[in-house]
């Protein structure tokens, strides 16, 4: 079994997204996810696919594992597509039949839909990618370290999430462990009602919950020792640098979304989506 | 109840890049009443082959059978093989959960269907044999001391009444009184009442001592099947798989080189011991 | 000189009763002890004999109800000293998967010296000395989660050392590792004793460990019950086995004969050794 939480998503390579920095990668995914609900045509939205294949590219992680994030999100998507065909009204009726009625604004409208969803998930499993979620939680408490000011724990959360990441796999290994020694005392988890069913997860969650309290214990015993007090007087190992690829990579991302901003945004903004109709959406 | 395994393979994470060779042509039977070692290093496929012998993980190639039930078949009764195959996994004590000892005891043989009646004296009886008294039956598990928590939850397995017992490094942590309970416990199951044991371990001592062969786990096969006492005489194959060979069988490799052999069985220290004095001259 | 010494410790617990009060239970009573700098002490007894309670007295984890416990100079029951204890004394614990506090090997080292407020340049320093110190350089950059035990081990003691200590407790540290990884381990402390001269204090069960140290204590319901060196302890058989521990076997073997009047060395640890003495007495006669 491998389930390794830790990498998460993340595809180790040495391309030049890989090297970015991190904050500059999550920036620009913001970016990129705002950018993306300008688009409005499928004219656009090619724009976009040229884009994501660049950035792909640039990645060097295989197209098919950028596509396999979009498996997770599938069932979504297709409900999504669903909702849409059938629920769109619009003037250019194409099928009628029983209470269905299907029109040709409903099927571009979920198409759109079906496009900017999938865009998204893309987009953000590129960062997954290429980013490991240590170095993600890294960059969070860098961007967020302003917050602190408001007194917002910061650096806490940064540690819990971090705490969190390499508890997790631990966790995952410890849970499977209990469901096959109960499994191997007779235990059913598959057959039965619901209340039966639910039932059956208590010899699962009270060694589980037991086990949590063991570790947090020893964890602060741990973390205890090695002298932690919290954010007080800490230094930190890890220097994040800025280097030309991050400056290479922010240029090219902010001029392609001002460029969309220009052609899309000002449209939105001269009203000009009554006259776009159904094409807007 | 006797086991047959032929041929068996198991491949993890089949067909993507993880993918993890775990069992390789694997032949062993296993007679009624058999006291069987399994050895091998961390990885060497020890856990996933036991693991075949209760279904826990589902046959991919080759043959099972475990008494009776053939686990070939699309369709076997788990509720029978679980209760017939008994497994005890490391640190066991990680399984308690119930408010008390006896509900934890009663959870297996419950599941399996055992008549409500019975059950009561099912979980005396279980505790009996891991010796402990009737006394913490109402206690929680959680209040016992580790040693205890880990009898209970032996009891919760014996308590489904198997012909088999897989016990993988049931020792493990414990100190050396705890371990020599343990394993006592575990003679006296196969002794006394028949019952088939198969001990997953790393401590050879222990090995040596107990039991009467040991199946060697190499990279998912079996490279040795044999007595202790013979396995233990090949020290440089033994080292070589990064085992460790008990003092006892160094001690009469020694003896065996100067040409000096004994006719009985010699496991322990106490034997070894006995025997040597009993020679005539060397005081 | 010692580095570290208990001067009549006693610690219990409190453990709720039935009705909302609650009653004590004892984890150490009246330790005397006195460790050497630079010395490699084995702490052995068995589980709940107060080995693990003591562990926690030595770097302030837990402060000592009555007595005191001195640590290069400093008492524990002093708040101001605490940290510099805590960095003098490093601490690896039983379960390797929980005392990671990040999932990439050289943050996780990096984490006690970070929080010292060492300069960012020399914590780099001190994670490559570490790893170098316990073997594993080349995985610094690697996750923690893939690691064997035994090499999760070496990185706790990684951590540890990052805080340049000059004790190295280990609270059972290898009660959960497989016969290599106890190896690896324990070499990886016998030679940081040999190369450093760093203090070792070993809490452990297995007899067989506590062979190459300098001093054996041996704890029993939470006292002191002796001292000495291993194969003092070890002639004391009766008392090991009162408390629940055993001579190693072959030691065991070694001695019973001796006393059975075979000329044989009683403080043998070899068993071939042993086997080849044996049969050279049976030619000579």
């Amino acid at each position: 079994m491998f389930r390794d939480v830790t990498f998460g998503q993340y595809y180790p390579s040495d391309s030049f997204v890989h090297k970015m920095d991190a904050r500059v990668k999550l920036l620009l995914n913001l970016v990129y996810l705002v950018g993306i609900f300008f688009v409005v045509s499928f004219v656009g939205f090619a724009w976009i696919t040229l884009f994501l294949l660049v950035a792909i590219l640039a990645s060097r992680v295989p197209v098919r594992n950028v596509l396999k994030s979009v498996k997770g999100v599938l069932f979504l998507l297709f409900f999504t597509v669903i909702l849409n065909i059938f629920f769109t009204k619009g003037d250019n009726l194409l099928v009628k039949w029983w209470i269905i009625e299907i029109y040709a604004e409903g099927l571009i409208f979920a198409g759109k839909m079906f496009l900017r969803l999938s865009y998204l998930v893309i987009g953000s499993s590129i960062l997954t990618l290429t980013t490991t979620p240590v170095d993600l939680t890294h960059a969070l408490e860098s961007l967020l370290k302003p917050l602190t000011w408001i007194k917002v724990p910061v650096h806490d959360l940064a540690l819990i999430m971090s705490l969190a990441l390499s508890l997790i796999p631990s966790l995952i290994n410890e849970t499977d462990r209990i469901i096959r020694a109960q499994k191997a005392r007779g235990a059913d988890f598959d057959t039965g009602g619901l209340i039966k069913r639910a039932k059956a997860f208590v010899p699962i969650l009270i060694p589980l919950l037991v086990s949590s309290f063991r570790r947090a214990e020893e964890l602060a015993f741990a973390m205890n020792s090695r002298c932690y007090e919290g954010a007080t007087h800490r230094t930190c190992m890890r220097v994040m640098k800025l280097s030309w690829r991050d400056f290479l990579g922010t240029s090219v991302v902010l001029v392609f979304f001002v460029a969309v901003f220009i052609v899309y945004g000002t449209q939105t903004t001269w009203g000009t989506a009554e006259q776009l109709g159904w094409l807007y959406f | 109840m006797s086991i047959v395994a032929q041929q068996l393979n198991y491949i993890y994470n089949k067909g993507t890049p993880f993918e993890k060779h775990a069992l390789c042509d694997v032949n062993v039977e296993i007679g009624d009443g058999e006291f069987v070692a399994i050895v091998g290093h961390t990885g060497s496929g020890k856990t996933t082959f036991v693991q075949h012998l209760n279904a826990l993980i589902r046959l991919q190639s080759g043959q099972l059978k475990v008494g009776d039930i053939d686990l070939t078949e699309k369709k076997t009764d788990l509720k029978k093989l679980r209760g017939m195959v008994g497994m005890v996994f490391q640190y066991p004590e990680y399984q308690l959960f119930a408010d008390t000892v006896e509900a934890d005891i009663a959870f297996g043989p419950k599941n399996i269907g055992i008549d409500g009646e019975k059950i009561a004296d099912i979980v005396r009886e279980s505790l009996d044999l891991v010796g402990m008294s009737e006394s913490v039956l109402k206690k929680s598990p959680f209040d016992l001391s580790g040693g205890e928590k880990r009898r209970v939850a032996l009891a919760g397995v014996l308590a489904m009444q198997p012909r088999i017992l897989v016990l993988d490094e049931p020792t493990a942590g414990l100190d050396p009184q705890g371990k020599r309970e343990i394993l006592s416990l575990v003679k006296k199951l196969n002794r006394e009442r028949g019952i088939t044991v198969i001990m997953v371990s790393h401590d050879m001592n222990e090995v040596f001592e107990n039991v009467d062969r040991v199946i060697v786990f190499r990279e998912g096969k079996v490279v040795h099947d044999l007595p202790p006492r013979d396995l233990f005489r090949m020290e440089e194959d033994i080292v070589n798989m990064n085992l460790e060979i008990p003092y006892v069988a160094q001690f009469l490799n020694s003896l065996e080189k100067h040409g000096i052999t004994f006719d009985e069985d010699i496991r322990t220290v106490d034997q070894a011991f006995e025997a040597v004095n009993g020679l005539k001259g060397g005081k | 000189m010692h580095i570290i010494k208990l001067t009549d410790v006693s610690y219990s617990y409190k453990v709720p009763a039935e009705d909302d009060s609650y009653t004590w239970q004892v984890g150490v009573k009246n330790i005397d002890l006195e460790i050497e700098q630079g010395s490699f002490v084995a702490l052995v007894g068995h589980n709940g004999c107060g080995k693990s309670t003591l562990a926690k007295l030595l770097n302030g984890l837990f402060v000592p109800h009555s007595g005191k416990v001195e640590v290069a100079g400093m008492f524990t029951d002093d708040n101001k000293s605490i940290f510099n204890i805590r960095s003098n004394v490093g601490m690896v614990f039983q379960n390797p998967d929980n005392q990671m506090v990040t999932s990439i090997v050289e943050e996780d080292i990096a984490f006690g010296p970070e929080n010292l407020g060492v300069p960012q340049k020399e914590i780099v320093e001190r994670v490559h000395w570490a790893l170098a110190k316990v073997g594993m350089s080349e995985f610094a950059r690697r996750t923690t989660t893939r690691l064997s035990g035994g090499q999760k081990q070496r990185i706790a003691i990684a951590g540890a050392l990052a805080m340049h200590p000059q004790v190295l407790v280990l609270d059972e540290s290898t009660a959960m590792l497989d016969p290599q990884g106890r190896k690896e381990v324990l070499e990886v402390v016998h030679s940081l004793n040999k190369e450093e001269k760093m203090t070792v204090i070993l809490i452990t069960h297995f007899m067989e460990e506590v062979l190459g140290a300098d001093k054996v204590v041996v704890m029993n319901h939470g006292c002191k019950v002796t001292e000495g060196t291993p194969m003092e302890v070890f002639s004391r058989s009766r008392l090991l086995e009162e408390v629940g521990l055993k001579v190693p076997r072959t030691i065991e073997l070694a001695r019973r004969l001796k006393s059975a009047g075979w000329n044989v060395d009683e403080n043998c640890t070899d068993a071939t050794e042993l086997g080849d003495r044996v049969c050279q007495l049976l030619h000579n006669n």
